[in-house]
């Protein structure tokens, strides 16, 4: 590659422990790269490990297996002191909730400044002046500078959260679940918001998601997560239009007319079904299902799966009905 | 097919009382649930979609005041007894809630809740028979060793699970209307999925009418045989569901859908819709959505606007679009 990638996680594993009830692999041997500019979607159902695996990128959380190289620099057992210099400044987060997420005693000007100011970025007349900026760029009226984020919309606020993750003008934003609070005519308002941004300023989003729609709008790259395992990614098109792996196809077929349900629910992390994970949910599993713990293989177009049977589940076609714009019921006429 | 309304709204307002005054959060709601059917009331927060399904069973925060005729079986809700309304909530009308997890008690056994659901539905049964009913009621929504279940804790059962327990807690009394307010909302696609397809089946093998609210279109394209779209306290546009989401007539209906990821393909921009809903209470002349419609002109933020029929079964409160087709089919517009 000619581009060194921003982010590179190798076999990288996320253990806690529950007291009383043993050990929870939240994320396994999970490996992939970021490169510049770039939006590597992850979908996942609760408790597949998503989150989790967001936090540990950042080094929220230290990995108890694999390594994160990010920006070139091992970051996997970096010293607080370390990450200050590394990725506390060149990379942030975007949380879901905007109202938990910003502090309520703060001003939005101080909310903003912060990051400059833990930094020594910048102080003074300075740091006012980068907020304003900012602030304009989100779209948000640099005079608001002086409200609480209580007296924000939620689309407003997370406008705010944004502004706050791209203070330092860093080159990778991990957003979990950044919309998912948000009515949908402002989710597209952000969304649009965060397309722009990346365009600009050539910045790489992990882009944490439970929205298979948004994802696929968003992403170049998927990632599909499944009990703290990745079971395949590839490109968008690949993962949308041509669903190889059996929980894929089921995912993508709830956006479609045909869908297939798998039975039951995603089992606890704390006890995982042996062999395929997924094999007690699969319509397609066959008895070396339960014993074979698939990898996660390389296939001919340059996707990854992990499924010994991949393919074995199709999807129908997509819903013409969502998906085909309809004329205005004025501007047409 | 649906023609007698098992639930009916007219010309219902809503007001919540507040230290400034009371405000108006439901305005002028008109609107039939066809006996048998499934209503999907949708729209964003704030639009008044959770209101105008808990004034139906007069679950109103205190002090809340219905104005207009919320009629079931022919009575007004809004004016009922305190024993005729318990009659209603527990016989023919029962509700499930977004949060399957803050609808159970957290410290009493499931069955006994079942049990005691069955009985405000059933006084004269045996302790027997009313377990019965329990046990049989959850094989009914999917739950596997019912037996074994009814002895849980609602934190010993999962989410979709619980979310199907809950139902069953409302199908014991053989309710004729379920109201459901966002009963998907708190779970996974697939679980999601498992839940709409169950309420579906309900529908169709016992004939209970379900309204259910949401803010997810891919709910709607489910399920939904008509869908109200509600907007800032009113019902903007109503009618058989796959005509309205394939044929939409009220611009903000229109942008809504056309907002949604899924129209967006190849990379393009998100189409959206600039500013924000009026907030509630604030009176407004003319159209609420004015302000932010992209075909607005003077007309609309001048004239009365209301929920009018334009074609058969199908009704929308734009009055530009009304006009239109007042001009081209005369006939079949006046009512």
């Amino acid at each position: 590659m000619t581009n060194p990638p921003v982010l590179e996680a190798q076999g990288l594993g996320q253990r806690f422990s529950v007291p009383g009830r043993g050990d929870l692999q939240a994320v396994r041997d999970v490996s992939f790269s970021v490169a510049r500019g770039e939006t590597l979607g992850v979908v996942g159902e609760s408790g597949s490990g998503k989150t989790t695996l967001g936090r540990t990128l950042l080094r929220l959380y230290t990995p108890t297996s694999g390594s994160i190289v990010f920006e070139g620099e091992d970051i996997t057992r970096a010293s607080s002191r370390e990450l200050r210099r590394s990725v506390r400044r060149r990379a942030s987060m975007i949380f879901q909730n905007p109202a938990t997420s910003l502090s309520p005693t703060l001003s939005v000007g101080d909310i903003l400044a912060e990051p400059l100011r833990v930094h020594g970025v910048s102080s003074g007349k300075e740091q006012r002046r980068r907020v304003a900026t900012m602030l304009d760029l989100v779209g948000i009226d640099p005079d608001w500078s002086d409200r609480q984020a209580s007296e924000l919309s939620g689309g407003q606020r997370q406008r705010i959260g944004i502004a706050r993750a791209l203070m330092l003008d860093p080159s990778l934003i991990v957003a979990d679940e950044p919309t998912a609070s948000l009515d949908i005519s402002v989710q597209a308002q952000i969304i649009n918001l965060l397309n722009d941004l990346q365009a600009e300023r050539n910045l790489s989003f992990i882009f944490i998601s439970h929205d298979l729609s948004l994802v696929r709008h968003i992403s170049d790259r998927v990632a599909v997560m499944y009990l703290g395992e990745i079971v395949e990614i590839g490109t968008s098109e690949q993962i949308f239009n041509n669903p190889r792996h059996p929980y894929t196809a089921s995912l993508v077929s709830m956006t479609r007319p045909e869908r297939i349900v798998p039975e039951g629910e995603v089992p606890s992390p704390l006890a995982p079904p042996a062999g395929c994970h997924f094999h007690p949910r699969c319509p397609v599993a066959t008895t070396e299902c339960q014993v074979t713990h698939p990898g996660l293989d390389l296939e001919a177009d340059g996707r990854r799966v992990a499924c010994i049977r991949p393919g074995a589940l199709t999807v129908g076609p997509p819903d013409e009905l969502l998906s085909i714009p309809v004329p205005h019921p004025l501007l047409a006429h | 097919m649906h023609t007698e309304a098992a639930l009916s709204y007219r010309s219902v307002n809503v007001d919540f009382p507040t230290v400034d005054g009371s405000i108006r959060i439901l305005r002028d709601v008109d609107l039939d649930v066809p006996k048998g059917s499934i209503v999907v009331l949708a729209g964003e927060s704030g639009s008044g979609k959770s209101t105008a399904m808990l004034s139906a069973a007069r679950l109103l925060p205190w002090g809340a005041e219905i104005d207009g005729e919320i009629l079931i079986d022919g009575s007004d809700v809004s004016c009922l007894s305190t024993g005729k309304l318990r009659r209603l909530r527990s016989r023919t009308m029962r509700v499930i809630f977004q949060d399957p997890w803050s609808s159970m008690h957290p410290m009493i056994r499931i069955g006994k809740q079942l049990i005691e659901s069955a009985r405000q539905a059933h006084p004269d049964w045996s302790k027997r028979q009313l377990h019965d009913l329990c046990v049989e009621t959850l094989e009914k929504v999917g739950i596997p060793e019912p037996r074994a279940r009814m002895k849980s804790y609602a934190h010993q059962v999962s989410g979709g699970q619980l979310q199907r327990i809950v139902i069953a807690m409302c199908l014991v009394a053989e309710p004729e209307i379920l109201l459901c307010d966002e009963p998907t909302t708190a779970l996974d696609v697939t679980t999601q999925q498992q839940i709409l397809d169950l309420l579906v089946d309900l529908n169709r093998r016992l004939g209970v009418t379900i309204v259910l609210s949401t803010h997810d279109i891919s709910v709607i394209r489910g399920i939904a045989d008509y869908l109200a779209v509600m907007y800032a306290g009113t019902v903007v546009e109503f009618g058989p569901a796959m005509q309205v989401l394939g044929e939409p007539q009220h611009p903000y209906t229109w942008a809504l859908l056309e907002s949604a990821p899924e129209r967006a393909e190849g990379g393009k921009r998100l189409t959206t819709i600039e500013g924000r809903p009026p907030r509630a209470g604030i009176a407004h002349s003319g159209c609420s959505f004015a302000e932010r419609c992209t075909a607005a002109r003077d007309m609309c933020r001048e004239q009365q606007v209301s929920l009018l029929p334009i074609t058969t079964g199908r009704q929308t409160a734009c009055v530009r679009v009304q006009q239109r087709l007042l001009a081209h089919r005369p006939s079949e517009v006046i009512v």
